[in-house]
């Protein structure tokens, strides 16, 4: 490296690499566990990493046009192209690798956090293409030879475009290049997509590159071959998208009686959902089983592999007697694609106690009546140690006392809370049909 | 050096340029042999123009020039000329955000020395003009001597076996300019080397030819000796002076 000095290196390979990090780690609230939604976020990061790379492709060539290294130049043993392309492959080179350095960072979190590791090379390829072809659009605008504008335009012009495009053509960006902003579980983009972006953007990099030289011949294959590609992913689309069978392949595990199957991705939440059964099982013993299997489905439906292995699944939990517990964890997800333990006691909750139907306001009063199944939902949420009040996660359920009336109930929380194991258990296994539809009556509590 | 070769040999023949309306050079015809080469003339007189005729920089409108490998109208021919040339230009402005060592080590690559060779070439050009201790420098910290000396280190990056400087004393103080003359007397047995100036001192120090240039045609060419033979004075320096003046009193 000569024009890329040490710290104009290190500033642009900072730059990318940390326009990456804050994509994935910015993200995070919305990852979904597996390496094609890191893959996606590290294509979201181009928003800002390709206007860097562009600004530094202008700076670099106006560098060349500064008299000191112009005068060079005239007397130059190499030709005026091989000059110029050697500003594009140094800003290209230390852009790539902060791209990679990035990647390598946020795929090995995501291999420690999921335990699934399954990076795409051409994916990665398509990644430095992209680049690739904003140090060359940045290295044009460097012919304006006049740093103060130039550099500004690059790196405002890339993300303005890029920007613009995002709102306006999604569909297209998507097609063209790995910058995709749908977010599909278990899905990822086929390696030869991938590719074909990767040789679309290196065309239109060459277009650009091989329009200032004397190569009209590779100028013109460049324009063909980009043409070409960018037909191809036209026709293509972008819903075309390979299922992930590997990610979305069922991990089932069982203890104490609780059975857990995730997908593959998703298994390291298995101990944490399992707690979450136990803890649940303990509070509302004789309402919960004490076999239960919960199973999430959310990849149903799409692969046949898949959905023999959950109809597996539960054939073994019902011939071992087990509740079985079909349905989906993407609800229940938090930061990082970790299980939020709030959400899933509530869900579960929500399976053993029934809803009441009807008006349930009091007319003049800001509160609502309280019903025995708030009771009983309230008793669970205190007893996890969760907010009643609605401010364990969005949307969750409101049933403290100052939201709810309890004046009907004949026994308090505490009192509740106070019965023996064996005496709630036994009360639980006696009105647990009526505590599933949400018919329990106070008097109920009584008995 | 260019090795294996037999000694080099710099020739313009009848050269002319133009820059639009104005003619610079109007048939230059200027032999160049091995030692220090002067040239001399006036302001405007169109010393720059042939600097950057003869080390490839630029290409004469009419007329030929030719060194020991081949004419430099000819491709080929030129590129080998600025493998084994070098060019101090009048002013070099280096980026002052690049190193000393980074701007010699790209001015060697753009002379086509292959990367293993790159650091000892610099090494040798920082060493011929005493800024090996300022290597890591940013231009910009450089004072005004001391960039003149990097322009001359990127002159000699490739061991030129034509060394075309272009004022290459102005601007340094007496201790660099004779700290300079002793680069060039090392240098110059087995290579060309063209030095225009407009100070009669670099004249007596150095030629061992003089070209004297007015108005874009040659007016004089011959040894100091004969240069001086056409004036008058008590010391080669007053005798050269008296000369120089008298052939522009001529022309004028």
């Amino acid at each position: 490296m000569v024009l890329v000095r040490g710290r104009v290196a290190i500033g642009l390979l900072v730059l990318v690499a940390l326009a990456e990090a804050l994509a994935v780690v910015g993200g995070h609230d919305e990852w979904l566990g597996e390496t094609s939604a890191t893959a996606s976020r590290l294509g979201q990061g181009l928003l800002l990493a390709a206007p860097a790379t562009a600004a530094a492709g202008a700076w670099l060539t106006c560098q060349q046009h500064h008299d000191g290294f112009r005068m060079l130049a005239a007397t130059a043993v190499v030709d005026r192209i091989t000059i110029w392309r050697r500003a594009i492959v140094e800003v290209s080179a230390v852009a790539v690798l902060g791209f990679l350095v990035a990647a390598s960072l946020a795929h090995a979190w995501t291999a420690a956090v999921s335990g699934a590791l399954r990076p795409s090379l051409s994916m990665t390829v398509a990644y430095g293409g992209f680049l690739v072809c904003f140090a060359v659009a940045g290295s044009l605008l460097g012919r304006i030879q006049w740093p103060m504008l130039a550099v500004p335009l690059a790196a405002v012009g890339s993300y303005l475009v890029l920007g613009t495009l995002v709102y306006l053509a999604p569909r297209y960006l998507a097609a063209l290049t790995p910058f995709d902003t749908r977010s599909m579980t278990y899905y990822r983009i086929p390696w030869w997509i991938s590719l074909t972006q990767a040789v679309f953007l290196l065309a239109v990099a060459g277009v650009g590159y091989f329009a200032f030289s004397a190569s009209r011949g590779r100028l013109v294959s460049c324009a063909w071959l980009a043409s070409l590609s960018a037909a191809a992913l036209l026709f293509v689309g972008t819903a075309n998208r390979v299922f992930d069978v590997p990610a979305a392949e069922l991990s089932c595990s069982e203890a104490a009686g609780v059975e857990v199957c995730l997908p593959r991705v998703k298994a390291f939440n298995t101990a944490t959902v399992r707690d979450v059964v136990l803890d649940v099982r303990a509070t509302l013993p004789g309402l919960v089983p004490e076999r239960i299997a919960l199973i999430d489905d959310e990849a149903a439906g799409v692969d046949h592999t898949i959905d023999e292995e959950l109809a597996g699944a539960q054939r073994r939990a019902s011939s071992a007697g087990a509740l079985t517990l079909t349905s989906s964890t993407a609800g229940i997800l938090g930061s990082d694609a970790r299980v939020d333990r709030n959400r899933l006691v509530v869900t579960l909750a929500h399976q053993f106690i029934g809803l009441p139907r009807g008006d349930l306001s009091i007319p003049g009063s800001s509160l609502s009546r309280g019903t025995p199944s708030d009771f009983l939902l309230r008793y669970t949420l205190e007893e996890l140690d969760i907010p009643t009040d609605g401010s364990a996660f969005p949307a969750a359920p409101v049933v403290d006392a100052g939201h709810v009336d309890y004046s009907e109930s004949p026994v308090s929380i505490d009192e509740f809370a106070d019965w023996s194991r064996a005496r709630k258990s036994a009360w639980f296994a006696e009105h647990r049909a009526e505590i599933a539809n949400g018919s329990l009556q106070w008097d109920d509590f009584t008995q | 050096m260019h090795d294996g070769l037999a000694a080099p040999s710099l020739v313009a023949n009848s050269v002319a340029k133009r820059y639009g309306g104005r003619t610079a050079l109007r048939g230059v015809t200027v032999g160049l042999s091995p030692g220090v080469g002067v040239l001399l003339g006036p302001n405007g007189a169109g010393k720059s123009t042939l600097c950057r005729i003869l080390a490839g920089a630029e290409q004469p409108c009419e007329g030929l020039v030719e060194s020991s490998m081949g004419s430099l109208g000819d491709r080929a021919s030129r590129r080998e000329h600025l493998a084994v040339s070098g060019w101090l230009p009048q002013a070099v402005t280096a980026p002052g955000t690049t190193t000393v060592f980074d701007y010699l080590n790209y001015a060697a690559w753009l002379k086509g020395i292959r990367r293993g060779s790159r650091p000892a070439a610099v090494a040798r050009a920082l060493e011929l003009t005493d800024l090996t201790d300022r290597r890591r420098s940013l231009v910009r910290h450089l004072s005004g001597g001391m960039q003149r000396r990097l322009g001359l280190a990127q002159a000699l990056v490739n061991s030129p076996s034509y060394l075309i400087l272009d004022e290459p004393t102005a601007g340094l103080d007496p201790q660099q300019r004779d700290h300079l003359y002793g680069v060039i007397s090392s240098i110059a047995s087995d290579r060309v080397v063209l030095i225009s100036t407009h100070l009669l001192e670099d004249v007596a120090v150095l030629a061992r030819r003089i070209v004297v240039l007015i108005d874009g045609a040659v007016r004089f060419e011959g040894t100091p000796a004969a240069f001086a033979g056409l004036g008058r004075g008590e010391d080669d320096t007053a005798r050269a002076r008296s000369a120089f003046l008298s052939l522009l009193a001529h022309e004028s």
